[in-house]
């Protein structure tokens, strides 16, 4: 089948104008047949420049197809009409369009073929995902958005700046794999791109503002922006040996944290940073087979992720809190939703039969060869995980205690989404060719050996054991972990005073003296006869005029002076 | 957790046991459930006793002025 060549974004945009202008009640179930439209036409997109348009001296490449950008590009589609499925209830139009440009911002950089486009439409993504943080409730999602546009525009001008130095140093805009070797243009490239990784120190914005989106809105966000920048980390910077490294720091950094948060929002949030750290260290190692690797974790990480978050999104709807020392006991009223989830937490976890199983031991394989013992900090961040999503975040909302809360109904076609992204996990987990296939080269790997399967065993059993000996310990109390954005909230006021009151001051002072002598001046010209002699402030003929005695003398003199004139 | 749960686990550590030494004999069976049972109260240990006495907040932190 020949479908018309233009980038699949296209339709998520348009998809956004249709939201500004339908009535609600067909909002919901329109927006289901953009991201449909989407991945049909990338199912039967060929591969190849499709799409350029020459611009001053360059040339906008709009659609790129490789086995990179197709199976991101597909990914991100599912995500988008699943999550569109999830959210049929959702009647708030800003929301709806935001989360179509959103995800056309994403669409478009996966088939963006240079960085001038890239740049376009990765601001796209940036201001549309936080008007979705902004569509959350309460006082805290302002702020939180806020701060997370401001870190993210930080991003996009480091990105820029990186841009307009490589088109300055002649190399030519194409997107492209850089050498390790690194000029600072491409240092610059990266540090945006990892600002969107949320790659600590740089990632503080993520756990800071997803958690504080809506109950649709979180699931939208953990789905795209961290995985349009594996995307580009793949196509730019594969094979650079630091990612490897910082990939497993940032792996065993976020778990950590994963397993203090008391919301169950944050634990996820956290945890897209330590999964996205295992793609960025196989990134890293940089060989074929580990740039598939990369890829396939990022389209299961899309798919079990969101379904994890659609699990506390039920929760939050139905409950109203996602804090774990609230809840508790809840599975015999949601006993459908706990099952979906579990199928999630035991993908994510890397149980053999599900499909984090697949990806992770194609990551563990790849970092086994070329990262030595590195490879054990991934094993240890995998025990983390099993901990904090596997176990303490379904322990503590399901179980455990009784709550007491009311559980509102949810509508079905919240577990019906959960349900399809589950049969995803259960299908690529029990045959792995069918997760190949969407693989950019040919994956020839079995990944059910002794070693993988014990290892994927034995790791869980032994956590769910410790687990389960400090269990009425591990809940503790309701409180936060201070994480780096402590440095940017706590010296918000410093800031403000800095760049905010400080400059106000010295416009508000130019002002006052500018004002002053305006006012002067525009005095001295109503009336300049204020500076020969004290005059009133305002003209009065009656006191300003002449006495009688001058005024005769004059007449006097022009009397005469016409007489004389006459007697000429 | 009940008694025929624990024994459910026991059978599954026992088999990747069996299935390990059968694979590879020269390989410590049992690996990576000791590294596992460490590593998750390393883990414990950072985050419950470490983290609460130096970055943990009451929730109202960043609130108040």
């Amino acid at each position: 089948m020949t479908v018309p060549e233009f980038s699949p974004a296209f339709w998520f945009l348009a998809g956004a104008v249709a939201m500004l202008v339908l009535p609600a009640r067909a909002r919901a179930s329109a927006f289901l047949l953009f991201p449909l439209a989407s991945l049909i036409h990338i199912w039967f997109l060929p591969t190849g420049v499709l799409q350029a348009y020459a611009y001053l001296d360059h040339e906008l490449i709009l659609l790129r197809v490789d086995g990179f950008s197709r199976g991101f590009g597909l990914a991100f589609s599912l995500a988008a009409l699943v999550i569109g499925i999830f959210s049929l209830r959702v009647t708030d139009r800003l929301q709806q369009t935001a989360a179509l440009f959103y995800a056309g911002g994403s669409i478009g950089v996966t088939f963006a073929g240079d960085f001038f486009t890239l740049l376009i439409f990765w601001e796209v993504m940036a201001v549309a995902s936080a008007m979705i943080i902004w569509a959350g409730p309460g006082r805290a999602a302002a702020g939180a958005g806020l701060r997370y546009l401001i870190f993210h525009l930080f991003g996009g001008a480091l990105l820029l700046a990186g841009i307009v130095l490589l088109w300055h140093g002649g190399g030519g805009l194409e997107i492209r794999r850089f050498d390790a070797a690194a000029s600072p243009a491409v240092i610059l490239i990266l540090l945006g791109v990892l600002v969107n990784a949320a790659m600590p120190p740089l990632h503080a914005w993520l756990p800071d503002s997803y958690p504080k989106a809506g109950v649709t809105g979180s699931i939208f966000l953990n789905a795209f922006t961290t995985k349009v920048a594996v995307y580009v980390l793949i196509q730019c910077f594969a094979g650079w040996e630091i990612l490897m490294w910082a990939g497993c720091f940032m792996a065993l950094y976020a778990v950590c944290y994963a397993v203090m948060a008391n919301d169950i929002r944050l634990i996820l949030s956290y945890h897209i940073i330590s999964q996205v750290g295992y793609m960025i260290a196989v990134i890293g190692v940089g060989t074929e087979f580990a740039l598939s690797a990369a890829s396939l974790h990022a389209y299961n990480n899309i798919i079990y992720k969101t379904l994890l978050f659609m699990g506390t999104g039920v929760v939050l709807h139905a409950v109203g809190t996602t804090r774990l020392t609230d809840l508790g006991g809840l599975a015999r009223r949601m006993p459908l939703v706990v099952a979906l989830y579990m199928i999630g937490a035991f993908a994510i976890s890397g149980f053999p039969l599900f499909s984090g199983f697949v990806s992770k031991a194609m990551i563990l394989e790849a970092m086994g060869e070329n990262g030595g013992w590195l490879v054990h900090v991934l094993l240890l961040a995998a025990v983390g995980t099993f901990l904090s999503v596997g176990i303490k975040l379904p322990y503590y909302t399901w179980f455990y205690r009784e709550s007491g809360l009311e559980v509102k109904p949810y509508p079905a076609h919240m577990p019906l989404a959960m349900a399809i992204l589950a049969a995803a996990c259960l299908a690529f987990g029990m045959v792995p060719g069918w997760l190949f296939a969407w693989a950019p080269s040919a994956v020839e790997f079995q990944p059910y050996s002794v070693y993988q399967v014990v290892e994927a065993l034995q790791l869980p059993l032994a956590t769910f054991v410790a687990f389960w000996f400090f269990r009425h310990k591990i809940l503790g109390e309701p409180k936060i972990a201070l994480d780096l954005d402590w440095f940017y909230r706590k010296s918000a006021p410093l800031w403000e005073t800095l760049f905010i009151t400080r400059v106000n001051r010295v416009f508000s002072a130019t002002q006052d003296i500018l004002d002053h002598w305006t006012e002067k001046a525009f005095a001295f010209a109503r009336n300049p006869a204020r500076l020969l002699r004290e005059v009133p402030d305002r003209f009065d003929a009656n006191l300003q005029r002449a006495d009688l005695g001058s005024n005769v003398g004059l007449i006097l003199v022009v009397v005469v002076l016409l007489t004389l004139l006459s007697l000429w | 957790m009940k008694l025929v749960g624990w024994i459910f686990l026991f059978l599954i550590f026992a088999g990747t046991v069996a299935a390990q030494y059968w694979d590879d004999p020269a390989k410590f069976p049992a690996y990576y459930f000791v590294y596992g049972l460490l590593g998750c109260l390393l883990l414990l240990f950072v985050t419950k006793v470490v983290a609460k006495k130096s970055i943990m907040r009451k929730e109202d932190y960043y609130d108040r002025s």
